[in-house]
């Protein structure tokens, strides 16, 4: 294992996570919103129809997402409370769309900085 | 080992003990739902003569449990057998079996025309009416099937039994048998309640298989995905943790962490 401290310690592998996490921010973003859809149209939860068949498919995207904002938060040294809010983002329409936006531009600014630094 | 890591762990092991229980509380929605969903598709296919659904002595057909049927034929009361112990609304009984001989292929089909609480009261129908049946299918119970019953089946009187084993009636009854019995739901004319009205029609049980909802089955495994998932977390955080001490410990303190 290579030495690891706080900040970011492989660069590259960081990054590779960042893009992992921005795919699936925007894919989980998007899953919810069908769902979210769906469900309006059938009028409540608990109705079946075509969200028996997305349901599922939305919540293996969820699980991914989760897995690569662990991906990401290992790599760029989060705390677990970040980690479990980003993740808990993914509940709420629209919003991983902003979170994408927002995480990204703190990375991107920390990589930056552990080039420079 | 730090005492935060042994309190997160204990948190992490609630987290899966309660997501593995919602697992299985989905499985069980999911077989419910299965259950439902056969239940409720299972009237909806059209009602066949019992000609075209089961013919003698073949195996059960696929998906024949719980089929609505009708045969035609007439009851061969003198072979007729009864099934205890037997429940019918909390009250011990027996199922009345009656062999019908099926008009369009002459083979035998074994109907429970119902359930009687003395077996005096099972007085079977007269031959010569010819009677069409309507049923819901089922397969022939297996021996074991209700175990070994507080009555020893040595000690039942003749023409008694203790499971509707059709392996036992087909040496029992001449001709060909069908490999099925079915509950009757009703019959024209009403010959079972012309002869004794004390029989009272056994409802048909709703079918013991059934698929698995897919929607419910798939968040089972979501649950338990994100119950391993959350070790993975806490181990990967300790590592983390002890990888990084190990670190700052051979930079001896060499602050480069905000």
């Amino acid at each position: 294992m290579s030495e690891q401290v706080r900040p970011i310690l492989d660069e590259a592998a960081a990054r590779k996570a960042l893009g992992y996490f921005k795919v699936m921010a925007i894919a989980a973003g998007c899953a919810l919103i069908v769902f979210a859809v769906i469900i309006v149209i059938n009028g409540g939860f608990g109705k079946g129809g075509a969200s028996t068949v997305w349901a599922p498919i939305h919540g293996f995207i969820y699980f991914v997402f989760v897995l690569s904002i662990a991906n990401l938060g290992f790599k760029v040294g989060w705390s677990l409370q970040r980690m479990v809010l980003i993740m808990l983002s993914g509940f709420v329409p629209l919003l991983p769309f902003f979170i994408e936006r927002k995480v990204a531009g703190e990375v991107e600014v920390q990589l930056a900085g552990s080039l420079t630094g | 080992m730090k005492p935060r890591w042994l309190g997160l762990l204990a948190l992490v092991l609630a987290v899966m003990v309660s997501f593995t229980l919602l697992g299985l509380w989905q499985l069980s929605v999911a077989r419910d739902q299965g259950k439902a969903e056969q239940v409720r598709a299972t009237p909806t296919l059209p009602i066949t003569d019992v000609g075209s659904v089961p013919t003698p002595h073949t195996p059960f057909p696929r998906g024949g449990d719980g089929r609505r049927i009708t045969a035609t034929g007439r009851y061969d009361g003198s072979a007729q057998v009864l099934v205890t112990p037997r429940l019918l609304r909390g009250q011990r009984g027996y199922w009345v079996v009656t062999p019908l001989v099926v008009h369009s292929t002459g083979a035998r089909l074994a109907v429970v025309r119902g359930f009687v609480t003395d077996p005096a009261q099972a007085v079977a129908p007269a031959v010569a009416a010819e009677v069409t049946v309507s049923g819901t299918l089922t397969p022939g119970e297996s021996p074991a099937a209700h175990g070994p019953s507080d009555a020893a089946p040595t000690a039942l009187p003749d023409g008694q039994m203790t499971n509707l084993d059709l392996s036992v009636l087909v040496n029992r009854w001449p001709g060909t048998l069908y490999n099925a019995f079915v509950f009757a739901t009703k019959e024209v004319p009403d010959v079972t309640s012309a002869a004794s009205p004390a029989v009272l029609r056994v409802p048909p049980p709703a079918g013991a298989g059934g698929g698995l909802s897919w929607r419910n089955t798939a968040y089972a495994f979501q649950w338990w995905a994100f119950a391993l998932f959350a070790a993975y977390m806490w181990w990967r955080m300790v590592r983390d943790d002890y990888e990084s001490g190990k670190a700052t410990n051979v930079r001896a303190g060499s602050s480069d962490s905000r």
